[in-house]
């Protein structure tokens, strides 16, 4: 916010740049540039063999052998994009509708649950241990003569040789089920500031018209959460579609490759993207620019869905007025 | 109400520590194996230099655990002169995941004060580094002809390069073997003599015919072997005729793969293994079942440093080598001088008391156990008995070093490639599981097993 002095007096709004040109500095380096930079690779062919690399100019072939497009080469991009999207799809469903849920039962004075403060903190523990410990632990309870598996198996609840691990659908769900766990406790909070901000005579004025609950949750509580829940999903769709550390370390290969078994069912897209970087970082860099591009058309769409209209067309209106104006 | 929650929870958490020390009857995997800790350390851990790499005459070795440190302080002081010890800088990577990432960092910065002048090397990814340009020939260290005389010439093949120069010398010998449980063999297969288990095992119908009888008549609880994925190495490394890729670069599957595959597909089919993948956690766990209450295997393949260190206390006095149906060797680490070594003629002496010199080779395994790679030095060791600290022995008192002696003939190292190691243990068991479980027919799991290669190694064609 530019103050600024009129009359001969002193102008401060160059300070205001001094104060954030940090930020804007450090991101142009280490994100920018770096984004640049991998555009820049994708557009060339390394082949690593015993130690010695070349790299060739090949434009837009990285694309098209990832995509299968090109002659003998296989969609693993696709492929892996596939399973990423069933993970996190399967993850953040149940996550946002148990997120609101939980949310609209701690801001609701009818409930007595008071504030609520044991309840957030108990919802959001899951996510203050570290990713891989989580993967690794549940791997461990989760394998087939693990504790788990054992005592279901000694009651004859499941089968001899059921094992979640040869599983393709086992495993994801079990993976989509880790991210949930983790990931519920930040959405309700996120959830339950923004339900916070609601003005709470809005639903004393829905009680007077007579609205049932589930009319208030749905008439009042989520448009006004729009920007909120929007901002939610789009972290959501980021960290869901970047996921790399729990399928990482939950059911792999040996020797730390990073295959998503079953049958490279868990891989997704990110894993794929290490598995390359050693071989072909051109390969891999293509990847990457594909996969920022999905994430930033979903995100996108969110946005478009999310869209206050009201207020967008109202905008839209004042600027076609300016125009009109000018002319 | 709030103080009756937070007294619950403190109670639940003092529970919970409890637990822990608690006696506990069913086997908890226990992650003795070193590998799998390894594994689970994603967090790359720091290099540990001991020396000094700044100063002039420093020589830099680079290793990824303390087994070469092992031969620096207790053999090399009798061969080299305190000065040329104290030049010695030893780089600890951390862990044999790390190890290829940070090499192949350094050697391409060779103004680095810890550019190696000695790197140490693991069978799996030798020839990577043999093929390329950052090795020197031994000839060019001082190291002649018949200094190499009594190595087992599987081992000097895979330190050989396709123009036929040596850069890699091995000061480890590791042929394979079977390790059977003599408990548990004297209870399903009827004789703890290992001529007889010998012939009960020396083809592959036959094992697999053992592994159906031993899973029928325990009931499930005792199988043969844990797992198709522990054969794997005696496939690739013992039973191949062809490497992975022919001299046009195309991808080719070995008729032993493919017999790899048809076994690990009756193994599944016949439910006679626990289908367990090699240094998983419940991999570790089948070697200490007692087979009545918790399940247990009988066989575990092997090698020198398997039997020495690598197996648990319920084994000891408790194990039996037998060859198998095949040959093979599994692991063994050599070390090599960089082209750009900065003193020759160190370098040639140290890879001289390593891995050429009887003597000396015989003080290594006094040193740590070491199966070593020279045939004077080993007769001399199974006459007058081993150093090694290991505690452990077989049954019967079988001697370890005298069985290991002749296994090494017959081994065929001339294919080994450096993309083995990613080949092997990461994309074809891959394939032998789609097949095994029905997943894919033969041809399809071949063919996403060639365009997986392909996929990682661009340069190698599918054909």
């Amino acid at each position: 916010m530019k103050k600024k002095k009129t009359k001969g007096g002193v102008n401060y709004g160059k300070h205001g740049l001094l104060f954030i040109a940090p930020f804007f500095i450090a991101y142009l380096l280490f994100s920018f540039w770096p984004l640049l930079s991998t555009f820049y690779y994708s557009f060339f062919e390394y082949v690593t063999r015993n130690l010695h690399t070349t790299v060739k100019f090949c434009g837009l072939q990285n694309y098209l052998n990832i995509l299968g497009i090109a002659d003998g080469e296989r969609a693993y991009f696709l492929t892996y994009l596939g399973n990423t999207l069933r993970i996190w799809i399967l993850n953040f469903v149940p996550q946002v509708a148990l997120a609101l849920l939980i949310a609209a039962w701690l801001t609701n004075t009818r409930t007595r649950l008071g504030r609520g403060g044991i309840y957030k903190v108990l919802v959001y523990m899951p996510n203050i241990i570290t990713a891989a410990s989580i993967s690794l632990l549940f791997y461990a309870l989760l394998s087939k003569f693990g504790p788990i598996m054992s005592t279901l198996r000694s009651w004859g609840l499941i089968g001899a040789t059921s094992d979640i691990m040869t599983s393709k659908w086992g495993t994801s769900l079990t993976l989509s089920f880790i991210l949930f766990w983790m990931w519920y406790g930040n959405s309700t909070l996120l959830l339950i500031a923004g339900m916070m901000g609601i003005n709470p005579s809005l639903y004393e004025a829905a009680d007077i018209d007579g609205a049932s609950g589930w009319q208030k949750f749905t008439r009042v509580t989520i448009p006004l959460l729009k920007p909120v829940l929007l901002y939610v999903l789009v972290t959501s769709a980021i960290g869901g579609l970047q996921l790399y550390d729990i399928p990482a370390l939950f059911n792999t290969g040996n020797g730390g490759s990073l295959i998503g078994l079953p049958d490279d069912t868990s891989t997704t897209v990110t894993m794929y993207i290490m598995r390359l970087h050693a071989s072909d970082t051109g390969r891999a860099a293509a990847v990457s620019v594909l996969l920022f591009i999905i994430t930033l058309i979903i995100s996108l769409i969110f946005f478009r869905a999310f869209r206050d209209d009201k207020e967008y067309k109202s905008l839209r209106a004042a600027r076609r007025r300016r125009r009109g104006a000018r002319t | 109400m709030k103080k009756l929650f937070a007294l619950f929870l403190a109670v639940v958490m003092t529970l919970c520590l409890l637990a822990g020390c608690g006696k506990t009857e069913t086997p908890a995997p226990t992650t003795e194996e070193t590998k799998s800790e390894e594994t689970t350390e994603k967090k790359i851990p720091e290099n540990t230099v001991t020396g000094d790499p700044n100063a002039k005459d420093a020589f830099v070795v680079w290793g990824w655990n303390t087994d070469f440190v092992t031969i620096l302080e207790k053999v090399l002081p009798k061969y080299l002169s305190v000065d040329e010890l104290s030049r010695v800088v030893f780089v600890n990577a951390g862990g044999s995941d790390y190890y290829q990432d940070k090499i192949d960092e350094i050697l391409a910065d060779p103004s680095n004060a810890l550019y190696p002048d000695i790197m140490l090397l693991e069978v799996g990814y030798v020839q990577k580094y043999v093929q390329s340009d950052y090795l020197q020939d031994v000839s060019t260290l001082g190291i002649t002809k018949d200094d190499l005389a009594d190595m087992y010439s599987y081992n000097l093949d895979l330190g050989t390069n396709a123009a036929g120069a040596t850069k890699a010398l091995f000061w480890q010998a590791t042929p394979g073997c079977l390790q059977l449980r003599a408990d548990l063999a004297e209870k399903y297969l009827g004789t703890t003599d290992a001529a007889a288990l010998q012939e009960k095992l020396n083809t592959w119908d036959k094992v697999a015919a053992v592994a159906k009888q031993v899973n029928e008549a325990s009931g499930g609880k005792v199988k043969l072997l844990s797992g198709y994925d522990d054969l794997k190495y005696i496939f690739a490394n013992g039973a191949r005729t062809q490497a992975w890729y022919d001299k046009n670069d195309t991808l080719v599957v070995d008729d032993a793969m493919k017999q790899y595959m048809e076994l690990s597909k009756t193994l599944y089919t016949d439910q006679s293994t626990f289908n367990t993948n090699m240094w998983g956690t419940e991999w570790a766990a089948l070697k200490d079942g007692d087979g009545v209450n918790t399940e247990a295997c009988i066989a575990f393949c092997g090698c020198p440093w398997y039997t020495y260190w690598c197996l648990t206390n319920t084994w000891s006095s408790n194990c039996i080598l037998i060859q198998g149906p095949q040959a093979f060797y599994w692991g063994g680490t050599g070390l090599a001088a960089t082209a750009k070594c900065s003193d020759t003629a160190l370098a040639g002496k140290i890879l001289r008391y390593t891995a050429c010199d009887d003597q000396a080779m015989i003080d290594i395994n006094s040193a740590n156990g070491d199966f070593v790679n020279n045939k004077t030095a080993i007769a001399y060791i199974e006459a007058n008995g081993s150093g090694t600290t290991s505690t452990f022995k077989c049954y019967n008192d079988q001697s370890i070093v005298s069985f290991f002696a002749d296994k090494c003939e017959g081994i065929n190292a001339k294919l080994a490639k450096g993309e083995d190691q990613k080949i092997c243990e990461g994309l074809f068991p891959v394939a032998v599981t789609s097949y095994a479980n029905g997943s894919a027919d033969m041809n399809t799991a071949i063919s996403n097993f060639k365009a997986s290669v392909h996929d990682m190694y661009s340069y190698l064609k599918v054909g």
